[in-house]
């Protein structure tokens, strides 16, 4: 059964170049432009792991990790794996982990340095 | 039309539109404590000194002693009109004024007919009539009362300026107010935002002449009452004519780069805003069209609502402008005006003094922020801006406005600009973040009658001013106001596609995979490298 990934990035490249590189190791893709989307589609949708940007309209990633770390769908998601990504210098891995992210993984990446990070959380998962 | 009994308050003047008519009576109606009587004793004191008007002062249950302490705190010196004959003051009680029988005159009128006669007196103020109607056992006496007192002050010939008591401005109006002919209310209502009352003259009547509507400020002091009038300007027909023609002469701004973006210079009677976050230079580009935009015929006025005039000018001293050099040689002023402490209405009464006075051709009002900070009303501020706007093109004055944009909003700096429409011009001073040094810019976003550059320059300062270099090449989105968002989503865009490349690459070099697989990632490869390619033109604007 192939792990389902949800990607909530308002850059369409930056999602291409995201759906390109998982599906080539076999993960199912789900995308959505923010944080209030992929909050609608982790109601009602098993999902493995979320990789969310931080700089989002609607609702930010640290808005949206906040929420599922908090009791979004009643506590199901608290052990959802996150790994956050962003492009702002100002964001810090320890910060962001501290706030309940799995991990981090500061833009622009390698789509092999991101494979990594995924296939490490779902090794120890 | 008769001739106009000056009340010698030049404010008050404008708003009575020349002045009083002799012998019109004269009410001054206000609560306690906001400058009836002070405007009465003026009145009459400028008649005196001013216009050869003798004049007689009644006061009701007020001794003399307290009457000469409280005008210590003026520069009128009553005794002294009293010893040359020019002024009379008594001391009465308001029982005097009713006479003993019908056959007889009070005993207040056949006093002020002596004292009046005495001198040749012509004004009269009657300080208060509260007390005069506070005798009357009802409404029908108190109005026969009142009436018999005016036209007994008349057929003497003097004009009665009355205070009279109100609670406030907007209670019930009185009988008094019906007999007089010419009403004047006054308010004074502490504001939020002053360290100081907020005073207003209101006109409700002049019969016989005409007045001009609205509230007027006015301030107390040393020198008594100052009213600010609330004026509308007009755009001389000579201006719009040119305007529309679009042949309006063009002013330097001091920096030949911006003048090149401007299309010539900002054009004559003009007004622009130049607008940017904290620390880009508005200030001293805005200055430095009042000090080396300067041409020999011209005088410029610089007023700021943040710093001292010597401040001022030793900050811009430091960027190589001569401001108290040019001060010595009579070119340029600098005012400092501080909103929280004094009327926007007083400034707007004071600069359109200045302008005609003096011929004022270039104008800057340093840091308009504060205006809006400092008026209660948020609709006012339009009206204020407005003024001044309309001040400066009736002229023909080449105006600039520094404001200072939110640095935490992010948003288009065309919805910070308040009220963007009102202004012909629009100056827009930015930062953008290159490499990890902070470039700061500028941009002409508008300017009327003008063939202006939509270029982007980047902009420098050193102690000689500021210079506009060449123009940025290829980075967009400065206008964001989040340049720096705009500049690392460029990156994304770019490099995200690149390491995508570069890595499929090596796993298709370094993996086993099945043929189909390895022609799916091989198209993969050539759709991103195309794609790529395609933004680095766009990006680099290239055309091939």
């Amino acid at each position: 059964m192939p792990k389902t990934i949800l990607i909530a990035d308002d850059n369409e490249a930056v999602r291409t170049i995201l759906r390109l590189s998982l599906q080539f190791k076999g993960y199912k893709l789900i995308e959505v432009d923010d944080g209030a989307q992929a909050l609608a589609v982790l109601k009602d949708t098993p999902v493995d792991l979320l990789i969310s940007d931080i700089a989002m309209p609607n609702m930010t990633g640290l808005e949206l990790l906040d929420k599922l770390r908090a009791d979004a769908g009643g506590g199901a998601h608290k052990q959802l794996p996150i790994i956050i990504c962003s492009a702002e210098s100002d964001a810090k891995r320890d910060n962001i982990i501290a706030r309940g992210a799995t991990d981090f993984v500061a833009k622009p990446y390698r789509p092999l340095e991101m494979l990594e990070v995924i296939a490490k959380i779902f090794r120890q998962g | 039309m008769p001739k106009m009994m000056k009340t010698g308050i030049e404010g008050l003047d404008r708003v009575l539109c020349g002045g009083l008519l002799h012998h019109n009576s004269v009410l001054v109606k206000g609560a306690p404590g906001c400058g009836k009587t002070t405007l009465g004793i003026q009145t009459v004191y400028n008649g005196a000194v001013m216009f050869d008007e003798p004049g007689v002062i009644v006061l009701f249950e007020q001794f003399p002693q307290q009457l000469y302490r409280d005008l210590m705190s003026y520069d009128w010196d009553i005794e002294k009109l009293v010893r040359e004959n020019k002024l009379r003051v008594i001391f009465s009680s308001p029982d005097q004024v009713v006479a003993p029988d019908k056959m007889r005159e009070s005993p207040l009128v056949s006093q002020i007919h002596d004292a009046a006669m005495e001198i040749g007196a012509i004004r009269i103020l009657i300080d208060s009539i509260t007390h005069i109607l506070n005798l009357a056992s009802d409404t029908r006496h108190a109005r026969e009362m009142l009436l018999r007192f005016i036209n007994a002050l008349k057929s003497i010939g003097l004009t009665p300026i009355m205070t009279a008591e109100a609670e406030n401005r907007l209670g019930a109006i009185g009988i008094d107010e019906y007999l007089c002919d010419c009403v004047l209310l006054l308010s004074s209502e502490a504001s939020k935002d002053k360290t100081f009352h907020v005073r207003e003259l209101t006109i409700r009547k002049t019969r016989g002449h005409d007045h001009l509507r609205g509230r007027h400020l006015f301030k107390l002091s040393r020198a008594g009452i100052e009213v600010f009038p609330l004026t509308q300007a007009h755009v001389s027909e000579d201006i719009a004519g040119e305007r529309a023609a679009g042949k309006l002469e063009k002013l330097s701004s001091g920096i030949s780069g911006l003048d090149d973006l401007l299309g010539g210079g900002y054009p004559r009677g003009t007004s622009t805003i130049i607008t940017g976050m904290p620390g880009t230079f508005k200030t001293t580009l805005a200055a430095q069209f009042a000090v080396k935009g300067a041409e020999p015929g011209d005088k410029s006025l610089i007023i700021s609502f943040t710093e001292h005039p010597e401040f001022f000018a030793a900050l811009m001293e430091e960027k190589g402008l001569r401001v108290r050099a040019m001060a010595r040689e009579g070119r340029l002023k600098v005012w400092h005006f501080t909103p929280k402490e004094s009327y926007i209405e007083e400034l707007l009464y004071r600069l359109e003094a200045e302008m005609d006075g003096n011929g004022i051709t270039r104008l800057v009002v340093d840091g308009i922020n504060e205006i809006e900070r400092s008026i209660e009303a948020p609709e006012a501020y339009k009206d204020v801006i407005s003024t001044f706007l309309s001040a400066c093109a009736s002229r023909g004055v080449t105006s600039l406005f520094t404001q200072k944009m939110d640095q935490f909003t992010g948003h288009s700096p065309l919805t910070d600009i308040r009220y963007a429409s009102m202004f012909d011009g629009i100056v827009y001073l930015g930062t953008i973040e290159i490499e990890s040094s902070v470039h700061k810019v500028v941009s002409v976003l508008k300017m009327r009658g003008s063939n202006y550059s939509n270029d982007l320059r980047e902009i420098v300062c050193d102690n000689t001013g500021i210079k506009v270099l060449s123009k940025f090449i290829g980075l967009s989105g400065v206008l964001s106001g989040n340049a720096q968002g705009q500049y690392k989503k460029n990156i994304e865009e770019l490099f995200q596609p690149l390491y995508f490349i570069r890595d499929f690459l090596e796993i298709l070099s370094t993996t086993e995979m099945a043929p189909d697989e390895r022609d799916a990632v091989v198209q993969n490869l050539r759709g991103e490298t195309n794609k790529l390619v395609d933004k680095l033109k766009i990006h680099f604007d290239v055309k091939s």
